[in-house]
């Protein structure tokens, strides 16, 4: 039996050689972005509960812990909702975040402030923008889109001894803060093990590593670590997932602006 | 000190005919050792960072690296758009504005841009929090009632008005933060040449502005481009000048050619040993250039100018060479090391641009005294270098003998007037003030000055930044705390200096209002720290691309900083202002909050104070060590403490002179001093050897000696005095203003010393050697 796993190997390696023959880089750029999204397709919903740490240049950290819960959204043309949480600093304890992402537009965004009791629509296009002060941008955080993208598969390497596939991924936003993303993903699981980002200048200037996958049952699996450093600031965030829940029936008026307050 | 004058004259007298005799070798030995010095010249690059002129240890800037580690590098290229007629609110203007905003995001190494066009304005609409881009797309500028409305929110918003756009709509700033490394010179380079690019393209399209560039990068930038200009015009001349007044002085073409040969390869050897140092050159340490050919050429115009007058006096050519070589080589060496010591006390300094400039002039000083005592006698061997022998009567009885005479007839009355009037323009010193106005420190042809000029009369040129602490974490969002930065933001806007204030206490008092449907009464501190925590996590979300909060408080909300952008002003009144601030925030704080300093231009209001602090210990240091030195050669205690004496007092009379010409000093002048000791202590050393050595070896009397003295070093004195002097004064031709003060400043300690020795010599000398007479 044992000298039969390199024969399988090698056919199905030979099998998914196949399609690239006919393939552009292009197609074969979204084929491998589309089955590492669809990976954890059928999720329904889950529910992150993070501990972000920021460092800044000259060496000082902070710490927020922070909940998102996500609703999936089964098309691919329409983004996710989700909630944020904030649990501390105890200041910001409460405040919650909603947001109806959308793939080519501006996100919807409500926020719910307790000390002024009220819920805040907030209207802006700075998805690019650093979320709340970490070098993550809100479109980074979220769930990764498949249509928020054009893509281009650049060439198979490997990353810490990982086969991976590099593809090129060009925003289609408008006012991304990116020119385009070089996204790793593994050969194996389908992860993204790491995105580097190239700003307007077209210089890559922060990079994302995600490690510590775990798996949630079927394919699902989920960084237990997050790392993004912004290489010209000298600047880094760490996102580490303290417990991820999946399946859980989150009820559609969850996601509404009026039920943040109830939070 | 017969000994020694007598050994360092044979081992001279060795030198010299054994570089007489096998002359081709000597030649080949000193070049190929040229070479080796000089092969690090490839190492040599112009510095692109202005912060070279900070030592590693200088408290500011430590203070100031800190703060850039916490608030985000403070390096930026700013667009200064001034249309030539009317204001910015024209369409065609918001438009070059929309272009220069959309270039300039692609400027290496950048990490935000500022602008009118994408600033991020932000409003109530009932409960709906709107932030957008005054303009995002460039087809809204051609809406009905753009211009107007983009005056009204460009004058009312505090962010905005005069930080952004001048008053009046005069003119408007693009501001680009770079996060380069400023140790990398051709980065910095690299972004200030793709901001002219822009500039230029942008020039093309829009005829009817102008544009200028600012910032600390450009500043930066400025430095490498004044050092190369100062190289490519300063050089050139200085030959030109040592060429004209070697001719006049040794009357030959070829011994002129020797004496060049001597200064181009010192000034290789001297400039190449500051690439093995891996030295980055400044418009400072371009000066070495200078500094070396002058005093190369001093040390051979002593000697050919010594074989002139053997041959004049009817001794043959190589005899005459050996001669000229063996009397000069004891007081060329000790001048070499009296002047090299120092240069090498520039190391003192606080700021390394000058143990540049020292250490590439000592060594350029110590490879042109080993060329003078090898390499320029066999040189003279071979070239035709001819003297035509004077009659009888013209070789006695020089003019400087003459001179000699007169001084020593009148000795008693040339001492004391002498030292009357030195008395006089010394006591004038404490009327000297330490002060720079940093951004003249380029000649008026030089870009960033023409920038500033062009700014000034639209907006502050400088920051001085001012972290507020609140002595513990998550305080700053403290109402009485945000009440006081509040109220010190207020006090900085009333001084007549300060053009503007960003402060974080208006980004608050504007996020009360906004959430509170733009209500004008909100336009106010929250008076609950919650709801600012909560107001400021608002802010973050809606903040773009580029900026983050920590650009204004730190990440454990502990500090916030207060940028008070200030129009042009001198080291003096930017101090005065920041000690002002700090004492308003001691009286007035209700929190107990204080305030630091610190920003890249204020570095620049500390450096004179730090460089005259550190220079005077080096000078002390030179001092006694001038003193042991002077002691050990000539073997007497009283000839070192006189050459302290004579050569100390020159320099402060000089420092009394500048008081009543100038009234100011900036950071370079600190440097002066050590450097005109080390130089004129050479006439001490001249004189008082050839007094020596005729009382000792021709067995003269005191005033035969001081005669003979006058007579034989005499002229070489003269002759020295007018290079040294032209040479330093042709550095105050520099671009660069520093260079400009210490050339002339030196130029004139030097001219003093001169008539300084002359006339009080003979006099001084008479009791010293009464004294031995008596003891003898």
């Amino acid at each position: 039996m044992k000298t039969l796993i390199p024969l399988i190997v090698m056919v199905s390696a030979l099998a998914l050689s196949i399609p690239t023959v006919a393939e552009t880089p292009q197609e074969k750029g979204f084929r491998i972005a589309a089955k590492s999204d669809r990976m954890d397709r059928g999720f329904g919903s889950s529910i992150a509960q993070l501990e972000m740490t920021l460092k800044n240049a000259a060496g000082q950290t902070t710490t927020r812990t922070l909940e998102i819960k996500t609703q999936e959204k089964p098309n691919e043309d329409v983004g996710d909702k989700s909630v944020t949480l904030f649990f501390t600093p105890p200041d910001v304890e409460g405040t919650a975040l909603l947001s109806h992402a959308k793939i080519l537009d501006s996100d919807d965004q409500w926020l719910y402030l307790p000390e002024l009791a009220r819920v805040k629509r907030i209207s802006s296009s700075n998805k690019s923008g650093p979320f709340v002060g970490s070098e993550f941008a809100f479109e980074d955080l979220t769930a990764a889109e498949l249509g928020k993208y054009s893509y281009e598969w650049l060439e198979e390497t490997t990353l810490d001894g990982m086969a991976v596939d590099k593809i090129k991924q060009t925003p289609r936003y408008k006012r991304s803060g990116y020119t385009y993303l070089i996204a790793y993903i593994d050969q194996d699981i389908s992860q993204l093990r790491k995105i580097e980002f190239y700003n307007r200048g077209a210089t890559h200037f922060k990079t994302l590593t995600q490690s510590e996958f775990k798996n949630y049952g079927g394919t699902i699996y989920r960084p237990m670590m997050q790392e993004m450093n912004n290489h010209l600031t000298g600047k880094s965030t760490t996102l580490r997932a303290k417990s991820y829940k999946f399946g859980i029936d989150l009820d559609d008026n969850e996601f509404k602006p009026s039920a943040l307050s109830q939070l | 000190m017969a000994q020694i004058t007598l050994s360092v004259e044979n081992l001279g007298k060795t030198l010299a005919e054994f570089s007489v005799k096998r002359a081709w070798l000597t030649i080949f030995m000193c070049i190929a050792l040229v070479i080796a010095g000089g092969y690090g010249g490839k190492n040599l690059g112009f510095s692109g960072d202005y912060q070279i002129f900070f030592g590693d240890e200088n408290p500011e800037l430590q203070i100031f690296l800190d703060f850039e580690a916490t608030y985000g590098k403070a390096d930026n290229i700013s667009f200064v758009v001034i249309p030539k007629e009317g204001d910015i609110y024209q369409p065609r203007v918001i438009e070059a504005i929309h272009d220069i905003t959309t270039k300039a995001w692609r400027l290496p190494f950048v990490s935000r841009v500022d602008s009118l066009t994408n600033f991020q304005h932000t409003y109530a609409e009932g409960d709906d929090l709107i932030v957008e881009d005054l303009i995002f797309e460039k087809s809204e500028i051609a809406q009905p009632g753009q211009m107007e409305r983009l005056q009204r929110i460009a004058e009312n918003e505090p962010l905005l008005h005069e930080f952004i756009t001048a008053s009046n709509g005069t003119a408007t700033i693009i501001n680009a933060v770079l996060q380069v490394d400023r140790k990398i010179a051709e980065d910095v380079l690299g972004a200030a040449q793709a901001a002219r690019d822009i500039q230029a393209e942008i020039l093309e399209q829009y005829p009817s502005i102008d544009i200028k560039l600012t910032g600390a990068s450009m500043l930066s930038s400025a430095f490498s481009e004044v050092a190369m200009q100062d190289s490519a015009t300063l050089i050139p001349a200085m030959y030109l000048l040592i060429t004209v007044v070697m001719l006049l002085v040794l009357r030959s073409l070829w011994a002129t050619v020797a004496g060049l040969l001597i200064v181009i390869l010192s000034t290789i050897f001297g400039m190449g040993f500051g690439g093995w140092l891996s030295i980055e050159l400044t418009p400072i340490s371009v000066g070495a250039s200078t500094i070396i050919l002058t005093i190369a050429i001093a040390d051979a115009v002593h000697i050919i100018a010594a074989m002139r007058q053997k041959m004049q006096r009817g001794l043959e050519k190589l005899p005459a060479i050996v001669e000229a070589t063996a009397t000069n080589t004891f007081p060329v060496t000790l001048t070499s090391i009296t002047t090299a010591i120092g240069f090498l006390s520039l190391n003192f300094s606080d700021s390394p641009p000058f143990h540049h400039l020292g250490n590439m002039a000592a060594a350029g000083i110590f490879m042109a005294w080993i060329l003078s005592i090898t390499f320029l006698p066999a040189v003279l061997t071979l070239l035709p270098v001819k003297y035509e022998v004077l009659p009888k009567d013209k070789q006695n009885g020089s003019v400087m003998k003459s001179l000699g005479a007169a001084i020593l007839r009148r000795r008693y009355a040339a001492f004391i007037l002498t030292a009357a009037t030195c008395a006089v323009a010394i006591s004038l010193i404490p009327r000297l003030e330490f002060n720079d106005v940093w951004s003249k420190y380029f000649d008026e042809n030089i870009k960033i000055r023409q920038a500033i000029d062009a700014t000034r009369p639209h907006f502050g040129t400088d920051n001085i930044e001012f972290v507020i602490d609140s002595s513990a974490p998550q305080n700053v969002l403290e109402p009485v705390f945000l009440q006081d930065v509040k109220a010190f933001s207020e006090w900085l806007r009333m001084q007549p200096e300060v053009a503007h204030v960003y402060s974080v206490s208006d980004i608050m008092k504007r996020l009360n209002k906004n959430l509170n449907e733009d209500k004008p009464d909100f336009y106010d501190i929250p008076d609950n720290r919650k709801l600012a925590s909560q107001y400021l996590l608002v802010y973050e979300l809606s903040l773009p691309y580029g900026l983050d909060l920590n650009d204004r408080i730190d990440i454990d909300r502990q500090r916030t900083r207060v940028t008070a952008t200030i129009r042009d002003t001198s080291t003096v009144e930017a101090r005065t202002l920041i000690k002002n601030a700090t004492d308003w925030m001691e009286k007035n704080s209700q929190f107990g909050a204080t305030v630091s300093p610190t920003g890249n231009t204020t570095l620049f209001n500390y450096i004179a104070d730090r460089n005259v602090q550190a220079m005077f210990e080096g000078g002390l240091v030179l001092i006694v060590a001038i003193f042991i030195i002077m002691t050990v050669f000539f073997r007497s205690a009283g000839i070192g403490l006189l050459s302290i004496i004579l050569n100390a007092i020159p320099v402060f009379v000089a420092f009394g002179i500048w008081a009543v010409v100038s009234g100011t000093v900036g950071f370079s002048i600190a440097a002066v001093g050590a450097v005109a000791i080390g130089l004129v202590i050479d006439y001490t050393v001249h004189l008082v050897s050839k007094f020596m050595s005729a009382r000792r070896h021709y067995g003269k009397n005191n005033q035969e000696s001081i005669l003979y003295a006058f007579d034989t070093a005499g002229t070489a004195i003269v002759a020295t005095t007018a290079i040294l002097t032209a040479g330093f004064a042709l550095l105050a031709t520099s671009a660069f203003k520093p260079n400009t003060d210490m050339g002339l400043l030196t130029a004139i300690a030097i001219m003093l010393a001169m008539v300084i020795n002359f006339l009080i010599m003979p006099g001084l000398l008479s009791f010293n050697s009464k004294e031995k007479e008596n003891r003898l």
